[in-house]
């Protein structure tokens, strides 16, 4: 038992951890870029929609939910890997997977049905820097996807070896801070939006 | 000699409790930002102004962050995560410039370059008289 605390405790430290947490760093600035262009365009209709007419709040708050509880579920994820549990670690990840693929299909499903009305990234600077910006967290959220399914059958074949863990903290981190730009998101894009 | 001394992680750092209770606050503003705006669209504004909304919803959001940063990212003053911390404080900062400086430069902009009759507004706006 001892051993495991330690394990897990120089995983939380180690340089590896640092080096991601940094990489998430430079990835805020894409995301601060994305979104003081956003900011700046948002009225930039040229005669089309503007974001009072497109944007559904109880869609949004769906979305927001979905991407709230995987992040607690990814939390748990860790935290059963911590104790070694690998049935709980990889029940914990498929509940994340599976509300993860939730969220990217419902956000697909926003913008299908966007383009389907005639409202594409091409029509007006808004728009543009609205699929740019919400796209690119999609884009974050699918290739993470990729990673958990990765790192799933990994633990699952290997076990919770000192690698896997450390590879599981960053997913964990990366899925945290996806979060958090989605609470910047769903305050600049549509709740500001819409008022 | 330095392993020896250095305590083991209290019980309740491995416990599911921050993450519930960071869930649950999460939870809470979240709820609280869409229902603000769900009752200024209800009462068609009359029952509060649009920059009162508006600072209380970048309030919540900015707890929000804290929230999530501390219960979710583990983002502490705590010496082997000092680091992180100095790391994410200088994020913020150039993530302040970045926004903060591109609204104010384009706002300039669109003030000076608006409409065919800008020169005679900015002229009223400035007190400029001939």
């Amino acid at each position: 038992m001892k051993q495991v605390i330690k394990s897990t405790q120089s995983v939380e430290a180690s340089p590896a951890i640092f080096g991601f947490w940094l990489y998430l760093m430079t990835d805020c600035l894409v995301f601060a870029s994305l979104f003081a262009s956003f900011v700046v365009l948002r009225g930039q209709t040229a005669g089309g929609v503007g974001s009072k007419e497109i944007f559904s709040l109880p869609f949004v708050f769906l979305e927001t939910m979905v991407l709230l509880v995987s992040s607690l579920t990814s939390g748990m994820a860790l935290l059963a890997a911590q104790r070694q549990k690998r049935q709980h670690t990889l029940m914990w990840l498929t509940a994340t997977a599976l509300l993860g693929m939730l969220f990217l299909g419902l956000e697909l499903y926003e913008f299908s049905s966007l383009v389907q009305e005639g409202h594409s990234w091409t029509q007006s600077a808004f728009l543009s820097s609205y699929f740019g910006l919400v796209g690119t967290h999609g884009i974050h959220i699918a290739i993470g996807l990729i990673w958990l399914f990765a790192t799933m059958l990994f633990i699952y074949k290997r076990g919770l070896t000192h690698r896997l863990m450390q590879r599981l903290t960053m997913f964990i981190l990366f899925w945290h801070f996806l979060d958090i730009v989605w609470v910047c998101i769903f305050t600049i894009v549509y709740l500001i939006g819409v008022i | 000699m330095h392993e020896h001394i250095e305590p083991l992680p209290k019980p309740s750092e491995k416990s599911a409790q921050p993450y519930i209770a960071g869930f649950a606050l999460s939870i809470a503003l979240t709820i609280g930002a869409f229902m603000l705006v769900w009752a200024y669209q209800a009462s068609d504004g009359q029952m509060y102004s649009r920059s009162l909304l508006l600072g209380l919803l970048a309030v919540l959001a900015i707890a929000q962050l804290l929230v999530q940063a501390r219960f979710f990212l583990h983002v502490s003053r705590e010496r082997k995560q000092r680091l992180n911390l100095v790391a994410a404080l200088f994020t913020a900062m150039v993530v302040l410039t970045i926004v903060v400086g591109s609204i104010w430069i384009m706002q300039n902009l669109n003030y000076t370059m608006m409409s065919h009759d800008t020169s005679s507004e900015i002229q009223q706006d400035e007190g400029i008289t001939h």
